[in-house]
Protein backbone atom coordinates (compact mmCIF):
# COMPACT_ATOMS: atom_id res chain seq x y z
CA UNK A 1 0.00 0.00 0.00
CA UNK A 2 2.64 2.18 0.79
CA UNK A 3 4.44 1.72 -2.26
CA UNK A 4 1.14 2.67 -3.91
CA UNK A 5 0.45 5.91 -2.69
CA UNK A 6 4.76 6.65 -3.39
CA UNK A 7 4.57 5.61 -6.97
CA UNK A 8 2.04 8.21 -7.10
CA UNK A 9 4.50 10.95 -6.13
CA UNK A 10 6.27 12.37 -9.26
CA UNK A 11 9.79 12.17 -8.71
CA UNK A 12 11.37 15.75 -8.56
CA UNK A 13 13.80 15.08 -10.84
CA UNK A 14 11.61 14.63 -13.81
CA UNK A 15 9.30 17.45 -13.03
CA UNK A 16 12.22 19.56 -13.12
CA UNK A 17 13.63 18.73 -16.39
CA UNK A 18 10.28 19.47 -17.44
CA UNK A 19 10.50 22.63 -16.41
CA UNK A 20 13.34 23.10 -17.47
CA UNK A 21 12.65 21.78 -21.01
CA UNK A 22 9.22 23.64 -21.06
CA UNK A 23 10.39 27.35 -19.35
CA UNK A 24 13.64 27.33 -21.88
CA UNK A 25 12.18 25.69 -25.18
CA UNK A 26 8.91 25.85 -25.51
CA UNK A 27 9.15 29.51 -27.50
CA UNK A 28 11.93 27.76 -29.52
CA UNK A 29 9.65 24.79 -30.35
CA UNK A 30 6.75 26.58 -31.27
CA UNK A 31 8.62 28.92 -33.62
CA UNK A 32 10.19 25.96 -35.07
CA UNK A 33 7.15 23.98 -35.86
CA UNK A 34 5.49 27.76 -37.06
CA UNK A 35 8.07 27.85 -39.63
CA UNK A 36 6.23 24.67 -40.80
CA UNK A 37 2.84 25.27 -40.04
CA UNK A 38 2.79 29.03 -41.06
CA UNK A 39 2.14 30.06 -37.47
CA UNK A 40 -1.00 28.94 -36.95
CA UNK A 41 -1.36 29.03 -33.42
CA UNK A 42 -3.58 26.18 -33.18
CA UNK A 43 -1.63 24.14 -35.45
CA UNK A 44 1.61 24.92 -33.03
CA UNK A 45 0.23 24.34 -30.28
CA UNK A 46 -0.57 20.74 -31.01
CA UNK A 47 2.47 19.82 -32.99
CA UNK A 48 4.48 21.24 -29.42
CA UNK A 49 2.52 19.43 -27.37
CA UNK A 50 3.42 16.18 -29.53
CA UNK A 51 6.81 16.95 -29.62
CA UNK A 52 6.18 17.29 -25.25
CA UNK A 53 4.97 14.13 -25.47
CA UNK A 54 8.33 12.25 -27.16
CA UNK A 55 10.13 14.52 -25.12
CA UNK A 56 8.16 13.15 -21.27
CA UNK A 57 7.89 9.31 -22.84
CA UNK A 58 11.96 9.38 -23.41
CA UNK A 59 12.60 11.46 -20.33
CA UNK A 60 15.47 8.94 -19.06
CA UNK A 61 17.35 9.87 -22.75
CA UNK A 62 17.54 13.39 -22.51
CA UNK A 63 20.53 15.44 -20.59
CA UNK A 64 19.42 18.68 -19.51
CA UNK A 65 23.04 19.88 -18.72
CA UNK A 66 24.01 20.45 -22.17
CA UNK A 67 21.81 23.40 -23.45
CA UNK A 68 22.90 23.00 -27.12
CA UNK A 69 22.50 19.42 -28.08
CA UNK A 70 19.34 19.89 -26.34
CA UNK A 71 18.19 22.75 -28.29
CA UNK A 72 18.72 21.17 -31.47
CA UNK A 73 16.86 17.75 -30.36
CA UNK A 74 14.03 19.80 -29.25
CA UNK A 75 13.72 22.28 -32.49
CA UNK A 76 14.27 18.44 -34.36
CA UNK A 77 11.33 16.65 -32.31
CA UNK A 78 9.20 20.01 -32.77
CA UNK A 79 9.61 20.12 -36.71
CA UNK A 80 9.19 16.50 -37.18
CA UNK A 81 5.95 16.39 -34.86
CA UNK A 82 4.99 19.40 -37.07
CA UNK A 83 5.67 17.81 -40.66
CA UNK A 84 3.70 14.79 -38.64
CA UNK A 85 1.01 17.28 -38.24
CA UNK A 86 0.43 18.81 -41.78
CA UNK A 87 0.49 15.28 -42.88
CA UNK A 88 -2.26 14.26 -40.85
CA UNK A 89 -4.16 17.00 -41.44
CA UNK A 90 -3.35 17.05 -45.17
CA UNK A 91 -2.83 20.39 -44.63
CA UNK A 92 -1.46 23.01 -47.97
CA UNK A 93 1.64 23.49 -45.77
CA UNK A 94 5.34 23.96 -47.74
CA UNK A 95 7.24 21.62 -46.87
CA UNK A 96 10.06 22.11 -44.72
CA UNK A 97 12.79 22.79 -47.29
CA UNK A 98 10.91 25.42 -48.86
CA UNK A 99 9.93 26.93 -45.64
CA UNK A 100 13.60 26.67 -44.51
CA UNK A 101 14.79 28.23 -47.65
CA UNK A 102 11.98 30.94 -47.61
CA UNK A 103 13.36 31.80 -44.25
CA UNK A 104 16.97 32.19 -45.40
CA UNK A 105 16.20 34.22 -48.26
CA UNK A 106 13.56 36.05 -46.02
CA UNK A 107 16.74 37.24 -44.01
CA UNK A 108 18.81 37.59 -47.11
CA UNK A 109 20.96 35.03 -46.17
CA UNK A 110 21.84 33.23 -50.00
CA UNK A 111 22.95 29.53 -48.89
CA UNK A 112 25.15 30.35 -51.97
CA UNK A 113 26.85 33.13 -50.30
CA UNK A 114 27.78 30.53 -47.40
CA UNK A 115 30.66 29.11 -49.89
CA UNK A 116 33.46 31.73 -50.28
CA UNK A 117 35.95 29.27 -51.74
CA UNK A 118 35.60 26.30 -53.54
CA UNK A 119 37.11 23.67 -51.56
CA UNK A 120 35.50 21.03 -49.94
CA UNK A 121 34.55 22.02 -46.48
CA UNK A 122 32.45 25.19 -48.25
CA UNK A 123 30.94 22.02 -50.57
CA UNK A 124 30.17 20.03 -48.13
CA UNK A 125 28.39 23.01 -46.32
CA UNK A 126 26.46 24.16 -49.55
CA UNK A 127 25.58 20.17 -49.47
CA UNK A 128 24.30 20.55 -46.52
CA UNK A 129 21.76 23.53 -46.78
CA UNK A 130 20.54 21.27 -50.58
CA UNK A 131 20.11 18.02 -48.31
CA UNK A 132 16.78 17.13 -47.98
CA UNK A 133 15.48 18.26 -44.27
CA UNK A 134 14.92 14.32 -43.37
CA UNK A 135 18.32 13.31 -43.76
CA UNK A 136 19.80 16.48 -42.45
CA UNK A 137 17.82 16.07 -39.15
CA UNK A 138 19.15 12.43 -38.22
CA UNK A 139 22.54 14.03 -39.39
CA UNK A 140 22.83 16.41 -37.00
CA UNK A 141 21.13 14.03 -34.14
CA UNK A 142 24.07 11.62 -35.21
CA UNK A 143 27.37 13.76 -35.49
CA UNK A 144 26.21 17.09 -33.98
CA UNK A 145 24.26 15.32 -30.73
CA UNK A 146 26.01 12.24 -30.72
CA UNK A 147 23.01 10.44 -30.38
CA UNK A 148 22.45 7.14 -31.00
CA UNK A 149 20.73 5.60 -33.80
CA UNK A 150 18.11 3.73 -31.43
CA UNK A 151 17.55 6.65 -29.87
CA UNK A 152 17.19 9.19 -32.99
CA UNK A 153 14.55 6.25 -33.67
CA UNK A 154 12.74 6.65 -30.86
CA UNK A 155 12.66 10.96 -30.75
CA UNK A 156 11.56 10.90 -34.14
CA UNK A 157 9.22 7.98 -34.22
CA UNK A 158 11.04 6.35 -36.81
CA UNK A 159 11.95 2.65 -37.35
CA UNK A 160 16.17 2.03 -36.31
CA UNK A 161 16.47 0.94 -40.09
CA UNK A 162 15.02 4.02 -41.59
CA UNK A 163 17.23 6.05 -39.35
CA UNK A 164 20.05 4.50 -40.51
CA UNK A 165 19.16 4.48 -44.24
CA UNK A 166 19.00 7.73 -43.90
CA UNK A 167 22.10 8.42 -42.33
CA UNK A 168 23.94 6.43 -45.16
CA UNK A 169 21.71 8.35 -47.85
CA UNK A 170 22.38 11.79 -46.70
CA UNK A 171 26.30 10.82 -46.12
CA UNK A 172 26.03 9.38 -49.81
CA UNK A 173 24.45 12.23 -51.00
CA UNK A 174 27.06 14.25 -49.61
CA UNK A 175 29.62 12.25 -51.12
CA UNK A 176 28.25 12.63 -54.05
CA UNK A 177 28.11 16.69 -54.22
CA UNK A 178 31.97 16.14 -53.99
CA UNK A 179 32.58 14.08 -56.09
CA UNK A 180 30.30 16.27 -58.45
CA UNK A 181 33.06 19.28 -57.90
CA UNK A 182 35.77 16.41 -58.54
CA UNK A 183 36.80 16.30 -54.80
CA UNK A 184 37.55 14.33 -52.56
CA UNK A 185 38.27 13.36 -48.72
CA UNK B 1 42.36 0.97 -42.63
CA UNK B 2 42.86 3.76 -44.80
CA UNK B 3 39.57 3.55 -45.74
CA UNK B 4 38.18 4.08 -42.28
CA UNK B 5 40.36 6.74 -41.47
CA UNK B 6 39.05 7.98 -44.72
CA UNK B 7 35.62 7.95 -43.28
CA UNK B 8 36.32 9.47 -39.98
CA UNK B 9 37.45 12.36 -42.04
CA UNK B 10 34.79 12.57 -44.02
CA UNK B 11 32.63 12.25 -40.81
CA UNK B 12 34.47 14.95 -38.58
CA UNK B 13 34.30 17.27 -42.13
CA UNK B 14 30.04 16.94 -42.14
CA UNK B 15 30.13 17.21 -37.86
CA UNK B 16 31.46 20.65 -38.44
CA UNK B 17 29.49 21.57 -42.00
CA UNK B 18 26.76 20.46 -39.86
CA UNK B 19 27.84 22.70 -36.76
CA UNK B 20 28.16 25.67 -38.94
CA UNK B 21 24.35 24.91 -40.85
CA UNK B 22 23.01 24.88 -36.78
CA UNK B 23 24.62 28.13 -36.55
CA UNK B 24 23.43 29.96 -39.53
CA UNK B 25 19.87 28.78 -38.91
CA UNK B 26 20.32 30.45 -35.18
CA UNK B 27 21.25 33.79 -37.09
CA UNK B 28 18.22 33.41 -39.37
CA UNK B 29 16.25 32.66 -36.59
CA UNK B 30 14.41 35.60 -34.30
CA UNK B 31 16.02 35.84 -30.65
CA UNK B 32 14.52 34.49 -28.09
CA UNK B 33 12.71 37.44 -26.81
CA UNK B 34 11.34 37.45 -29.68
CA UNK B 35 10.19 34.28 -29.84
CA UNK B 36 8.56 34.04 -26.62
CA UNK B 37 6.48 36.90 -27.55
CA UNK B 38 5.15 35.29 -30.69
CA UNK B 39 4.64 32.01 -28.38
CA UNK B 40 4.36 32.84 -24.90
CA UNK B 41 4.67 30.36 -22.61
CA UNK B 42 1.83 30.04 -19.73
CA UNK B 43 1.69 28.51 -16.48
CA UNK B 44 -1.34 26.25 -17.82
CA UNK B 45 0.59 24.53 -20.54
CA UNK B 46 3.14 23.87 -18.18
CA UNK B 47 0.94 22.36 -15.76
CA UNK B 48 -0.79 20.04 -18.33
CA UNK B 49 2.60 18.72 -19.33
CA UNK B 50 3.56 17.50 -15.87
CA UNK B 51 0.02 16.20 -15.50
CA UNK B 52 0.83 14.21 -18.64
CA UNK B 53 4.58 13.49 -17.27
CA UNK B 54 2.86 11.80 -14.41
CA UNK B 55 -0.11 9.99 -16.61
CA UNK B 56 2.16 8.62 -18.98
CA UNK B 57 4.59 7.53 -15.96
CA UNK B 58 2.28 5.53 -15.09
CA UNK B 59 0.79 4.46 -18.27
CA UNK B 60 -2.56 5.48 -17.41
CA UNK B 61 -5.31 8.01 -18.81
CA UNK B 62 -5.64 11.23 -16.89
CA UNK B 63 -9.16 10.35 -15.73
CA UNK B 64 -7.97 7.50 -14.27
CA UNK B 65 -5.03 9.33 -12.86
CA UNK B 66 -7.88 11.61 -11.25
CA UNK B 67 -9.67 8.28 -9.92
CA UNK B 68 -6.68 7.54 -8.15
CA UNK B 69 -6.04 10.24 -6.40
CA UNK B 70 -10.04 10.21 -5.34
CA UNK B 71 -9.06 6.27 -4.65
CA UNK B 72 -6.01 6.97 -2.44
CA UNK B 73 -7.47 10.17 -0.66
CA UNK B 74 -10.66 7.54 0.07
CA UNK B 75 -8.48 4.46 1.58
CA UNK B 76 -6.79 7.53 3.67
CA UNK B 77 -9.62 8.48 5.57
CA UNK B 78 -10.87 4.45 5.45
CA UNK B 79 -7.73 3.85 7.37
CA UNK B 80 -8.06 6.52 9.65
CA UNK B 81 -11.01 6.06 10.94
CA UNK B 82 -10.51 2.36 11.15
CA UNK B 83 -7.55 3.16 13.47
CA UNK B 84 -9.39 5.46 15.68
CA UNK B 85 -11.94 2.76 15.82
CA UNK B 86 -9.87 0.13 16.45
CA UNK B 87 -8.51 2.32 19.76
CA UNK B 88 -11.69 0.86 21.43
CA UNK B 89 -11.43 -2.77 23.16
CA UNK B 90 -15.19 -3.63 21.58
CA UNK B 91 -14.19 -3.16 18.19
CA UNK B 92 -10.68 -5.22 18.16
CA UNK B 93 -12.72 -7.50 19.69
CA UNK B 94 -14.89 -8.08 16.82
CA UNK B 95 -12.39 -7.77 14.21
CA UNK B 96 -10.62 -10.38 15.60
CA UNK B 97 -13.65 -12.52 15.43
CA UNK B 98 -14.55 -11.57 12.14
CA UNK B 99 -10.81 -12.46 10.80
CA UNK B 100 -11.11 -15.53 12.29
CA UNK B 101 -14.63 -16.68 11.37
CA UNK B 102 -13.44 -15.62 7.82
CA UNK B 103 -10.55 -16.70 7.34
CA UNK B 104 -11.42 -20.38 5.48
CA UNK B 105 -8.64 -22.60 6.31
CA UNK B 106 -9.59 -23.18 9.88
CA UNK B 107 -12.61 -24.85 10.88
CA UNK B 108 -13.49 -23.54 14.31
CA UNK B 109 -15.83 -25.63 16.53
CA UNK B 110 -17.60 -23.85 19.60
CA UNK B 111 -19.03 -26.59 22.19
CA UNK B 112 -21.51 -24.34 24.60
CA UNK B 113 -23.85 -25.11 27.20
CA UNK B 114 -26.21 -22.11 26.70
CA UNK B 115 -29.27 -22.78 25.48
CA UNK B 116 -29.82 -19.31 23.69
CA UNK B 117 -26.79 -20.39 21.32
CA UNK B 118 -28.51 -22.42 17.91
CA UNK B 119 -26.40 -24.53 15.71
CA UNK B 120 -24.91 -23.19 12.70
CA UNK B 121 -24.01 -24.70 10.01
CA UNK B 122 -22.46 -22.65 7.16
CA UNK B 123 -21.39 -23.32 4.06
CA UNK B 124 -17.43 -24.32 3.67
CA UNK B 125 -17.55 -25.17 7.26
CA UNK B 126 -16.22 -21.51 8.19
CA UNK B 127 -17.65 -21.66 11.78
CA UNK B 128 -19.46 -24.74 13.29
CA UNK B 129 -21.53 -24.23 16.54
CA UNK B 130 -22.93 -27.03 18.31
CA UNK B 131 -25.59 -26.45 20.77
CA UNK B 132 -25.08 -29.25 22.90
CA UNK B 133 -28.25 -28.96 24.63
CA UNK B 134 -30.11 -29.95 21.24
CA UNK B 135 -27.75 -32.89 20.77
CA UNK B 136 -28.73 -33.72 24.89
CA UNK B 137 -32.38 -33.19 24.11
CA UNK B 138 -32.18 -35.77 21.04
CA UNK B 139 -30.04 -38.64 22.93
CA UNK B 140 -32.07 -37.55 26.35
CA UNK B 141 -32.42 -41.35 27.63
CA UNK B 142 -28.41 -41.76 26.88
CA UNK B 143 -26.77 -41.29 30.23
CA UNK B 144 -23.39 -39.24 29.76
CA UNK B 145 -20.33 -40.40 31.98
CA UNK B 146 -18.63 -38.09 33.39
CA UNK B 147 -15.59 -36.75 32.43
CA UNK B 148 -13.05 -38.18 35.11
CA UNK B 149 -15.01 -41.70 34.41
CA UNK B 150 -13.29 -41.93 30.68
CA UNK B 151 -11.72 -44.46 29.33
CA UNK B 152 -9.62 -45.05 26.22
CA UNK B 153 -11.42 -48.30 25.01
CA UNK B 154 -9.35 -48.92 21.62
CA UNK B 155 -6.05 -48.14 19.69
CA UNK B 156 -4.94 -49.75 16.77
CA UNK B 157 -2.55 -52.30 17.14
CA UNK B 158 1.07 -51.22 17.20
CA UNK B 159 0.79 -48.16 19.66
CA UNK B 160 1.63 -48.12 22.68
CA UNK B 161 0.60 -45.14 25.35
CA UNK B 162 3.83 -43.44 25.97
CA UNK B 163 2.37 -40.71 28.20
CA UNK B 164 -1.00 -39.43 30.15
CA UNK B 165 -1.68 -36.60 31.85
CA UNK B 166 -5.05 -36.40 33.78
CA UNK B 167 -6.24 -33.13 35.29
CA UNK B 168 -9.30 -31.36 36.56
CA UNK B 169 -10.35 -29.94 33.63
CA UNK B 170 -7.94 -31.75 30.83
CA UNK B 171 -6.92 -35.13 29.96
CA UNK B 172 -3.99 -35.91 27.53
CA UNK B 173 -2.81 -39.07 26.40
CA UNK B 174 -0.05 -39.83 23.83
CA UNK B 175 0.45 -43.09 22.13
CA UNK B 176 3.29 -44.09 19.98
CA UNK B 177 3.48 -46.67 17.09
CA UNK B 178 5.73 -47.68 14.42
CA UNK B 179 7.53 -45.34 12.96
CA UNK B 180 7.22 -42.22 14.56
CA UNK B 181 3.56 -42.66 13.83
CA UNK B 182 1.25 -40.86 16.55
CA UNK B 183 -2.11 -40.70 18.43
CA UNK B 184 -2.89 -37.69 20.91
CA UNK B 185 -6.19 -37.72 22.44
CA UNK B 186 -7.19 -34.70 24.53
CA UNK B 187 -10.27 -34.50 26.62
CA UNK B 188 -11.50 -30.95 27.60
CA UNK B 189 -14.62 -30.01 30.43
CA UNK B 190 -17.03 -28.77 28.20
CA UNK B 191 -16.88 -25.17 29.54
CA UNK B 192 -17.21 -23.05 26.54
CA UNK B 193 -14.37 -24.82 24.30
CA UNK B 194 -13.42 -23.24 21.42
CA UNK B 195 -11.61 -25.79 18.90
CA UNK B 196 -9.75 -24.80 15.39
CA UNK B 197 -8.23 -26.83 13.03
CA UNK B 198 -6.21 -26.67 9.92
CA UNK B 199 -8.55 -27.59 7.01
CA UNK B 200 -6.50 -27.01 4.35
CA UNK B 201 -5.77 -29.52 1.58
CA UNK B 202 -7.69 -31.87 3.78
CA UNK B 203 -11.43 -33.21 3.33
CA UNK B 204 -13.86 -32.31 6.14
CA UNK B 205 -16.55 -33.84 6.73
CA UNK B 206 -19.21 -34.50 10.04
CA UNK B 207 -20.13 -37.41 10.93
CA UNK B 208 -21.90 -39.26 14.01
CA UNK B 209 -20.22 -41.22 16.54
CA UNK B 210 -22.25 -42.85 19.40
CA UNK B 211 -25.27 -40.46 18.27
CA UNK B 212 -23.16 -37.23 18.81
CA UNK B 213 -22.24 -34.92 15.76
CA UNK B 214 -18.27 -35.09 14.97
CA UNK B 215 -16.09 -33.00 12.99
CA UNK B 216 -13.55 -35.22 10.69
CA UNK B 217 -10.68 -33.45 9.48
CA UNK B 218 -8.79 -35.95 7.12
CA UNK B 219 -6.16 -36.25 4.98
CA UNK B 220 -6.27 -38.96 2.82
CA UNK B 221 -2.90 -39.12 1.43
CA UNK B 222 -0.78 -38.52 4.54
CA UNK B 223 -3.05 -40.48 6.50
CA UNK B 224 -3.59 -37.86 9.40
CA UNK B 225 -6.32 -36.99 10.88
CA UNK B 226 -8.61 -34.76 13.49
CA UNK B 227 -11.71 -36.18 15.01
CA UNK B 228 -13.36 -33.95 17.11
CA UNK B 229 -16.54 -34.69 19.17
CA UNK B 230 -18.53 -33.36 22.01
CA UNK B 231 -21.41 -33.32 24.46
CA UNK B 232 -22.43 -31.61 27.20
CA UNK B 233 -19.79 -32.64 29.86
CA UNK B 234 -16.76 -32.74 27.78
CA UNK B 235 -14.87 -31.99 24.34
CA UNK B 236 -12.93 -35.27 22.66
CA UNK B 237 -9.80 -34.45 20.11
CA UNK B 238 -8.42 -36.80 18.59
CA UNK B 239 -5.38 -36.50 16.82
CA UNK B 240 -3.60 -39.63 14.92
CA UNK B 241 -1.64 -41.12 12.25
CA UNK B 242 -3.56 -43.79 11.34
CA UNK B 243 -6.34 -45.11 8.82
CA UNK B 244 -9.99 -43.34 9.06
CA UNK B 245 -11.63 -46.25 10.12
CA UNK B 246 -9.57 -46.57 13.31
CA UNK B 247 -9.59 -42.72 13.92
CA UNK B 248 -13.21 -43.05 14.32
CA UNK B 249 -13.30 -46.06 16.28
CA UNK B 250 -10.90 -45.04 18.31
CA UNK B 251 -13.66 -42.26 19.32
CA UNK B 252 -16.48 -44.77 19.03
CA UNK B 253 -14.83 -46.53 21.85
CA UNK B 254 -13.77 -43.59 24.22
CA UNK B 255 -16.81 -44.16 26.91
Amino acid sequence: MISYYLSLVETEEDKEKIEYIFNTFNSFMSYTAGEVLHHNKQDVEDAVQNAMVVIIENLKMIDTTDYQRLRNLCGIISKNKAKDYCKLKDNQAASLDDTTLETLSSKELNPEGIVLQNDTYEILVKAIYDLDEKYRDVCILKYVNGYKEREIAIFLDLPPKTVSTRIFRGKNILREALRKEKLHV
Amino acid sequence: MFKNVQEEVFEGLITSALKEYIAYQDVCMPSDEEMEEMYPPSKKKLKKYLRMAKARKYNVSLPVLYLRRVAVVFLVLVSVTFGVLMTDGEVRASVRNAVVKWYDKYVQISFSESADESETNETNNFVETTDVSEIEQENENEEIPDMKDLKIGYVPDGFELLSSTELENTKEYMYMGQNDSCILINIYSSDNTEIAMDNEHTDYEEICVNGNEAYLVYDATEQIGTLILGNRKYTVMINADCEKADLIKIAENIK
